[in-house]
């Protein structure tokens, strides 16, 4: 069996990955492709419905491939074992959580980490909970009502859920969607920090891309099939564009060279 | 009629008594969950379930097919099974399906238990109690069990009490942190199922509505964190019993129906206090 810890095995490796939901039936993924190395931050995007969500499922080990294979760190994440489940931090869309439990935000944190953390006393989760309510700049609201909270203020617990694993590899469904520009950039700086600094690997679905596209080691752009996925300026064309989202995207260059897809402006 | 004190401290009464704070306990655990879970209406159609669960084994027991058996059994399983559909859908996401699956569940035992009822006459006025109960009427050894399933129900909550909150809160988050979320889903409905069929011996199908979802219903709106809505849910449903046991003194009304008037009561008056002085 591959090692987990074995530096060889990529990050993510999707050989032919199909998936369709059996009810009702939808196909969602077809044949995809794809090898990420460790140590690479990735964003995948594409049109509402493309199967970005599925995809990190996928990954995630939520659900199994109807045909081909996914493995991560060499391993199949729907392993008994949940070895590299272990591995692995997750934060989803942050409207696909209920917000009738009247959880505080620290609670929600304490939560995530204790469900993973089993062999540790309160204090010591309580601990880390705290140390990351700081880290994360969110001491003000630990004691808030999580479903009271502005969706960035959500999307910003649910990053620190995640960051308190200290996870080999960051799966994230949007994380920035709902939060202001400040909030963006800082957290596209703290993921890009945390691939650069400590070789951790990052994955993340956006819908807007201005505020990453400058981190990014690769991008894939996801319509049911790959589209495209590379570096995001071989991948930012305006042909794979019309390709994944159906209608001409036009794309700027910034000062610093980077090509933007205003993707936004088109869906509004 | 009997004096005041005598009418406190007679068995019946005190009977009564211990049933509401069971039927409080349920309140706080499955009565909350069903809020948090928006499932209110698997409570209903669960002790309707019941319903038809008990009336079969009544029906059975009448005709010799089954003895010794009680209908709380029949009622458990009818509401169990109901819930584990509901609880099928949530697992795919789709409460829309979970709503449905409830509906055709409700319907189908309530037409078993009048089609029972109308095959055999005799045993219409123990089923028809079951619809209306009569928490005077609770006998010790119903008491017995309402205690013991009680004490099951709250034993599950409180081992796999992060899961519940975990799989409630974030399914797919709880998945991902490698929870088997598809499992405690089917336990937490389940329980809810168990939970409301409990009660319908104490309080009858018809007010089992009233007494598990209202109170849980009011204390979230008074609640700012889970343990505050568990004890809101307990304190208001305990309350409305023993309240409703002294007001049926001077009233003659039935208990169960005074009950649960106060605790839908409690519930508009709150909503109404929020809607006129809160922002
Ligand atoms: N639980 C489900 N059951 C059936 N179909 C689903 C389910 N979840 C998503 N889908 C469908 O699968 C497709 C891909 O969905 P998703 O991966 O969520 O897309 P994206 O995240 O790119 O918006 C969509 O057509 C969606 O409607
Ligand atoms: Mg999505």
């Amino acid at each position: 069996m591959a090692d987990v810890a074995d530096d060889k095995n990529p990050a993510v490796e999707a050989v032919e990955l199909s998936y369709s939901y059996q009810r009702p039936l939808v196909e969602a993924l077809r044949a995809v492709n794809l090898t990420l190395p460790r140590g690479t931050f990735t964003a995948v995007m594409g049109p509402n419905g493309s199967g970005k969500s599925t995809f990190l499922r996928l990954l995630l080990g939520i659900l199994r491939p109807t045909t081909g294979e996914i493995r991560v760190f060499g391993e199949s994440p729907t392993a008994p074992s949940q070895r590299v489940q272990r591995l692995i931090a997750y934060v989803p869309q942050y409207d696909s959580i209920n917000p009738l439990l009247p959880l505080r935000s620290r609670e929600v944190i304490a939560l995530g980490l204790s469900s993973r953390v089993t062999d540790r006393p309160a204090r010591w989760i309580d601990e880390r909970v705290s140390q990351i309510l700081e880290d994360l700049g969110l001491v003000e609201i630990r004691d808030r009502q999580y479903g009271l909270l502005s969706g960035g203020q959500k999307q910003r617990v649910l990053l620190a859920r995640a960051l308190v694993l200290e996870p080999e590899l960051l799966v994230l469904d949007e994380p920035f969607s709902a939060m202001d520009m400040t909030s963006q950039h800082a957290t596209a700086k703290l993921l890009s920090g945390l691939v650069r600094q400590k070789r951790r690997t990052v994955i993340t679905v956006v819908h807007g891309i201005h505020t990453i596209v400058h981190h990014l080691d690769y991008l894939v752009l996801l319509n049911k099939e790959i589209v495209a996925a590379g570096t995001p300026d071989a991948v930012l064309r305006p042909v794979n564009l019309t390709r994944a989202y159906g209608t001409d995207v036009p794309v700027v260059i910034c000062p610093e060279g980077f090509r933007h897809p205003l993707v936004e402006d088109v869906h509004a | 009629m009997p004096d005041f004190s005598s009418y406190l401290t007679s068995p019946f009464v005190l009977r009564a008594a211990a049933a509401f704070l069971f039927v409080a306990m349920n309140a706080s655990l499955s009565g909350v969950f069903a809020n948090f879970r928006n499932s209110t209406f698997l409570v209903s159609g669960a002790s309707h379930a019941a319903l038809g669960g008990a009336a079969l084994v009544i029906v059975l027991e009448s005709h010799g097919s089954v003895f010794g058996v009680s209908p709380v059994f029949g009622a458990a399983v009818f509401a169990v099974l109901l819930s584990i559909a509901a609880g099928s859908a949530h697992n795919r996401g789709s409460t829309a399906g979970s709503d449905t699956a409830i509906g055709v569940g409700f319907a189908l035992s309530m037409a078993l238990a009048v089609l029972l009822i109308s095959l055999i006459p005799e045993s219409a006025s123990r089923v028809w109690g079951l619809l209306m109960g009569d928490v005077l009427l609770i006998t010790n050894q119903d008491l017995v069990l309402l205690a013991f399933l009680t004490l099951c129900v709250a034993t599950v909550f409180v081992v796999f009490w992060k899961q519940f909150l975990f799989v409630s809160f974030d399914l797919d988050g709880a998945r991902a942190f490698g929870i088997n979320a598809d499992r405690f889903n089917y336990l937490l409905f389940a329980l809810i199922g168990l939970s409301s069929a409990l009660l319908v011996k104490a309080i009858g199908s018809i007010l089992v509505f009233a007494m598990l979802s209202a109170p849980a219903a009011t204390a979230l709106l008074v609640s700012d964190s889970v343990r505050k809505t568990l004890w809101w849910s307990f304190a208001i449903s305990f309350a409305a019993g023993i309240l409703a046991l002294v007001l049926s003194y001077f009233t003659a009304l039935s208990v169960s129906a005074i009950a649960a008037f106060l605790v839908t009561t409690a519930y508009f008056s709150v909503r109404i206090w929020r809607f006129a002085f809160a922002r």
